[in-house]
């Protein structure tokens, strides 16, 4: 049997041990270094894809509205008719 | 209760909740096993740091049904408090290092500081010695856990922890119950 039992003379000893702890200071520095080395991979994914998503649509739109042919329609300008009656005369 | 698996994956992928639960369970260990090695709290604190982003950078590399996800973290950082003083193992001679009692503990079972005197003694052990009382005695560990992090033979480890049980006790005979203190 390979196993082997802890040594419970002891015992003591471990009830009596009380190492360092880290301060809090170095435990958030460890979040922040998590963050800056690996949160931007999620953020690539949830934030800049949507983003760059709308501005190509937005510059498909754009160009689709410039490249439009024109119309045939031309607005008709109606020749102005003035007619003078008799009564009118001077 | 998510797997350390689990969330190793989803921290590699940038969740910062797996990653903050993964390291709240396991980050007391890792520290107490790095200021142990490198008696320095502020060397520790940044092995500790080197220790979790070296996790996730080598998440794909973890095979859970080969070790604990502890062993594995441990193992990384004892390769880290070596690679800082620029080896790969505890010297040769480390073995055979003279007990001697220490100003520090005599200092504390004066002031009647019990927990600061076993402290003192934990950390006059000989290297070997101490990784191995660490990790089996204090942070209960198993036989093939703490052969696995030191990267040696279960037997290797028994032989350390015979002779590191033996020099505490040595080391802090007026603590030790009443005629079970074994000589070296």
């Amino acid at each position: 049997m390979n196993e082997m039992e802890r040594d419970r003379e002891l015992d003591w000893m471990r009830a009596q041990w009380d190492p360092p702890r880290m301060t809090p200071s170095a435990a958030a520095e460890v979040l922040s270094a998590y963050r800056r080395e690996f949160r931007p991979r999620r953020l690539r994914g949830r934030f800049w894809l949507p983003v760059t998503a709308a501005a190509v649509a937005a510059s498909l739109a754009t160009a689709l509205v410039r490249v439009r042919p024109e119309t045939a329609y031309r607005p008709v300008v109606q020749p102005r008719i003035i007619v003078l009656s008799d009564g009118e005369r001077p | 209760m998510t797997s350390d698996r689990q969330l190793l994956d989803l921290a590699a992928d940038g969740d910062e909740t797996a990653f903050r639960i993964l390291y709240d369970r396991h980050r007391d260990a890792v520290y107490r096993f790095a200021w142990a090695l490198t008696r320095s709290e502020a060397d520790a604190e940044e092995i500790v740091q080197d220790g979790f982003l070296t996790l996730i950078r080598k998440a794909r590399l973890f095979r859970a049904e080969a070790a604990s996800l502890r062993t594995w973290l441990l193992g990384i950082t004892r390769n880290l408090c070596y690679r800082r003083r620029g080896r790969d193992a505890p010297p040769e001679n480390a073995e055979t290092e003279a007990v001697s009692r220490d100003p520090g503990i005599e200092a504390a079972l004066i002031r009647d500081q019990t927990a600061e005197a076993v402290r003192c003694a934990v950390l006059l052990l000989p290297e070997p010695q101490r990784e191995a009382i660490l990790l089996f005695e204090f942070e209960e560990l198993s036989l093939a856990e703490t052969a696995a992090v030191l990267g040696i033979e279960p037997n290797a480890v028994k032989a350390r922890l015979h002779r590191g049980r033996a020099r505490l006790k040595l080391l802090l005979p007026s603590l030790a119950p009443q005629g079970k203190s074994e000589a070296l």
